[in-house]
């Protein structure tokens, strides 16, 4: 009959359809990455990390390939057989840090983050919404329009070069905000090393995540026993103390420190710390005082509750009642900022970060303040 | 002939093929040729028809081909659709002559969509379906969210494959038992109440059997049963349903249809190039490897034992059959048994040595399927040219292969078995309300030449997507009519005691991971 070329562009639709595939493949391994996020071997690795993906096996009916499914060999001709191919298997991914770490903080933001008064226009955010007479892709319909605009003034029904038009960027200038994150850690003697643990692959990550998603974002470390000092990352992550909990401490030099070096004006606070919740008990209504008075400040205040292990011997389950996280529940709500989490294990601490750093909140607390 | 060409160029080698294909009798339908760039050509490939809806299991097989055609590892040289024009794609930067072979092999299989009976319930409008459909999909896509959508298509592509395998005759459903009075009933009144209440048992046993009678099209019984599905659901079954069956039949006549178009092309290309002197020796000699290269066998080659002196050697073991050799050489054979039998073939056929070769081959083309071409033609001598066998041969008896009546008959049986199922075990749907409860009741009888059961992880894991689909539990029952011989032959098989045919039980519900039970207490 005829053979004809195919005029135009690709249609597309086969890239589109392998980006939903690898969209997919991308959400598997962001799962697993959650729960396996405490694991050892993702933070000790060398930049690159192992993550196996479940396949997306294609289950049929078929027929038993018993134990010897490999022997295919000998058996003359068919042995294999249309229809049962079983499919893909479980494959696994190698992923450089830098990934991971897009997957992951790609749902994490700090709350209430408001543009302060020293604010110069100096990030600048590239929008891809404009028309320009040159670029690397073509505006189909933005062509469309002006094809028909010059056909319809001038009579020519011809398609002209000039009526081409890409696609295009500007610049748009971002209210920069600076924020000062505190991070507080009870390094007492109750701090087991199943807790210590925990709090440090909590501050790991929060690090990791600030220092990830914000160019501006200053980070105070502070360590407490019955007594708080502030103190440089390394020494923040790596020394170990014994001696009794006294929380307010922290509270306090926090405080002490907003004050002298981070004014309101110019500065969105966060505070965050962690602990056994195993507190002096006549401290507990000192805490909650400086937690009030940190409220009415920060944009954020986070208590983050270790429960002890099972296995430790001296703080069973019956502690929990008497934990920070139980007294100042009871005593009311110290403001809008305050919240606290409490986690378990590893497996819990991705969802402790969630819960401290979801999105979606941010349009509801604006309109709560 | 030139290396640089334009469809203008193509369109006169369609021109030339097309009136050189008059010697074989049968008028050729029209054939629609498109040009078309890679991405265009892997995208179709991967979907199998052009517009089909999005899905990403599209996208994964689209990366695979895309991969290796930009690293130079495989290419793709044809496509073509069943439709009125049949549409054929060629690859655009593929050599001239490569396309000339693919235009003379696309006229062959048009052929076979023209002309092959099983090919007559077609549906030669399925483009405008496909793409209704994908619309229709796309918009569910919008409504209800990218990974609903295709999970659902997962789910059902899971059970896809089950359908009726005779397209052609119509399927008729059990009548309600009547019943039949006789004479002399009245005269014996007992006997007929008995046979009246054997009567009203049957009755009751029908009108309360769902299905009626035993349903091989599960998605189609889903379709219209499932008490949970909603409405975009129900289309969404219905869409893949109508584009699987466009495949059956291909899927039933895959080696009559490489054949005949392989037998095309060599015939189309031979002549052109025997007459037209724009061609070269050159150009004959790129076919040649083209060709070889598409009638490969499939073999592999391993070290084993040499059974004639027990020393070890290199052996060449068949792995599978190549549709392409193995079609294009039946029809050779055939129309040499219509000129030149032999003995045998003159038992054999009645039509031997007095029938007009172009007759035999357009009846075969018009009336044939895969598994009447296995059982009827796996002759040795075809099998010795298809280089089918069933026992290794060293290097050398490879060479100068011989198959006898024994090994011939063998292979017929296994490819004949393969062309009935595809490997699919049968799976029906025997009850749609099962135990009072709307389970959905399914039954898997084990082959008596393959006893094998299913395999319980895919068991379990489609067992899991039917559940999802028909909200209630579903249960499979992998079963064996008790029968001695069977065991006989179980055990001769070499399956271990615990492997022996026993009932078996899959049981899912919604939401749940799947059970295996080995008795009904469940």
């Amino acid at each position: 009959m005829a053979v004809a070329k195919r005029k135009g562009l690709p249609s597309g639709r086969g890239e589109r359809d392998s980006q939903h595939h690898k969209d997919r493949v991308r959400k598997q391994i962001t799962k697993h990455l959650k729960e396996h996020i405490g694991g050892e071997d993702i933070i000790t690795g060398d930049g690159k990390l192992k993550v196996p993906v479940k396949g997306s096996k294609r289950y049929q009916f078929i027929l038993d390939r018993g134990p010897g499914q490999e022997d295919g060999q000998g058996q003359g001709p068919g042995s294999g057989g249309a229809g049962t191919d079983p499919g893909a298997e479980d494959y696994e991914v190698w992923l450089d840090m830098k990934e991971v770490e897009e997957m992951l903080f790609a749902e994490l933001a700090l709350p209430r983050l408001k543009p302060k008064k020293e604010t110069d226009a100096e990030v600048a955010d590239i929008k891809f919404d404009t028309i320009a007479v040159k670029g690397p892709q073509i505006d189909k319909k933005a062509t469309m329009r002006r094809h028909l605009l010059r056909t319809s003034a001038t009579g020519d029904e011809d398609f002209d070069k000039d009526d081409l038009r890409y696609m295009s960027y500007r610049e748009k200038p971002r209210p920069k905000s600076k924020a000062v994150v505190f991070m507080a850690m009870d390094v007492s003697g109750s701090m087991g090393q199943h807790e210590k643990q925990i709090a440090r692959l909590f501050f790991y990550w929060t690090v990791r995540f600030l220092r990830f998603r914000y160019d501006t974002v200053d980070v105070r470390f502070i360590s407490h026993t019955t007594e708080a000092k502030e103190v440089n990352e390394h020494e923040f992550f790596n020394r170990v103390e014994s001696g009794g909990t006294m929380v307010s401490s922290a509270y306090r030099l926090v405080e002490q420190i907003q004050q002298q070096r981070y004014p309101t004006d110019d500065w969105n606070i966060y505070v965050l710390h962690a602990s056994d919740g195993d507190n002096w008990q006549l401290d507990n209504d000192d805490v909650f005082e400086s937690i009030e008075r940190l409220c009415k400040v920060a944009s954020l205040v986070g208590y983050l509750e270790i429960a002890h292990g099972e296995n430790n011997l001296f703080w069973g389950q019956s502690v929990r009642s008497h934990g920070l996280q139980a007294v100042l529940n009871k005593k009311g709500s110290p403001g809008l900022e305050f919240t606290s989490s409490l986690v378990h294990n590893e497996k819990d601490v991705w969802g402790a970060l969630r819960h401290f750093f979801r999105t979606e909140e941010i349009d509801d607390s604006v309109k709560v303040d | 002939m030139k290396g640089h060409y334009t469809a203008e160029d193509l369109n006169e080698l369609d021109e030339l093929c097309l009136e050189i294909a008059k010697d074989l009798d049968l008028v050729i339908p029209d054939v629609f040729f498109e040009l078309v760039q890679p991405e265009d050509m892997y995208d179709i490939a991967a979907r199998g028809l052009p517009g089909r809806y999005s899905h990403y299991q599209f996208g994964k097989l689209y990366e695979q081909m895309k991969r290796d055609y930009d690293s130079g590892k495989g290419r793709i040289y044809e496509l073509v659709i069943n439709t009125k024009p049949v549409h054929g794609f060629l690859l655009d930067g593929n050599s001239i002559i490569s396309q000339l072979l693919v235009i003379a092999h696309v006229l062959g299989h048009a052929v076979m969509y023209e002309y092959n009976v099983y090919f007559g319930p077609a549906d030669k409008n399925i483009l405008s379906r496909v793409h209704g459909g994908a619309d229709r999909i796309d918009k569910y896509i919008a409504q209800y969210g990218r990974t609903e959508v295709e999970d659902f298509i997962d789910a059902c592509e899971a059970l896809q494959i089950h359908a009726w395998d005779n397209q052609l005759s119509k399927r008729r459903e059990p009548k309600e038992p009547e019943f039949k009075t006789e004479p002399f009933d009245e005269l014996y009144p007992l006997e007929t109440k008995k046979r009246h209440d054997k009567f009203l048992a049957e009755r009751q046993k029908y009108r309360l059997a769902f299905p009626k009678a035993p349903e091989r099209d599960i998605l189609g019984f889903v379709e219209e049963n499932a008490p949970r599905l909603e409405d975009w659901q129900r289309d969404i079954i219905s869409i893949l349903r109508t584009e699987r069956d466009y495949f059956h039949p291909q899927r039933k006549t895959k080696i009559l249809h490489e054949g005949v178009a392989t037998y095309y092309h060599n015939y189309i290309v031979h002549k052109l190039m025997n007459m037209d002197d724009r061609f070269d020796s050159d150009d004959f000699l790129e076919f040649q490897k083209m060709n070889a290269m598409v009638l490969h066998p499939k073999i592999h080659r391993a070290v084993g034992m040499d059974e004639d002196n027990g020393e070890y050697v290199t052996l060449v073991h068949c792995d599978d059959y190549n549709p392409y050799l193995l079609g294009s050489v039946i029809l050779n054979e055939v129309e040499r048994i219509c000129v030149d039998p032999t003995e045998d073939e003159r038992e054999m056929w009645p039509w031997a040595g007095n029938a007009d070769p172009q007759e035999k081959r357009n009846e075969i083309i018009r009336t044939y399927n895969d598994i009447d071409l296995c059982a009827e033609f796996l002759t040795p001598n075809v099998c010795m040219k298809a280089k089918l066998f069933m026992e290794p041969r060293t290097e050398k008896k490879y060479e100068h292969l011989y198959v006898d009546k024994e090994e011939a008959k063998r292979v017929s049986s296994l490819l004949t078995k393969r062309a009935m199922t595809s490997g699919i075990p049968v799976v029906e749907i025997v009850n749609g309300d099962g135990r009072a409860r709307g389970e959905l009741w399914l039954e898997h009888r084990w082959d008596k030449e393959d006893p094998r059961g299913l395999d319980e992880e895919y068991a379990h894991g489609t067992i899991q997507h039917l559940a999802k689909l028909w909200g209630r539990s579903v249960v499979v029952h992998s079963c064996l009519t008790p029968d001695e011989e069977l065991e006989e032959q179980a055990q001769h098989m070499g399956l271990k005691e615990r492997e022996k045919p026993e009932d078996v039980w899959y049981y899912c519900e919604p939401g749940k991971d799947a059970q295996t039970h080995t008795d009904l207490d469940f």
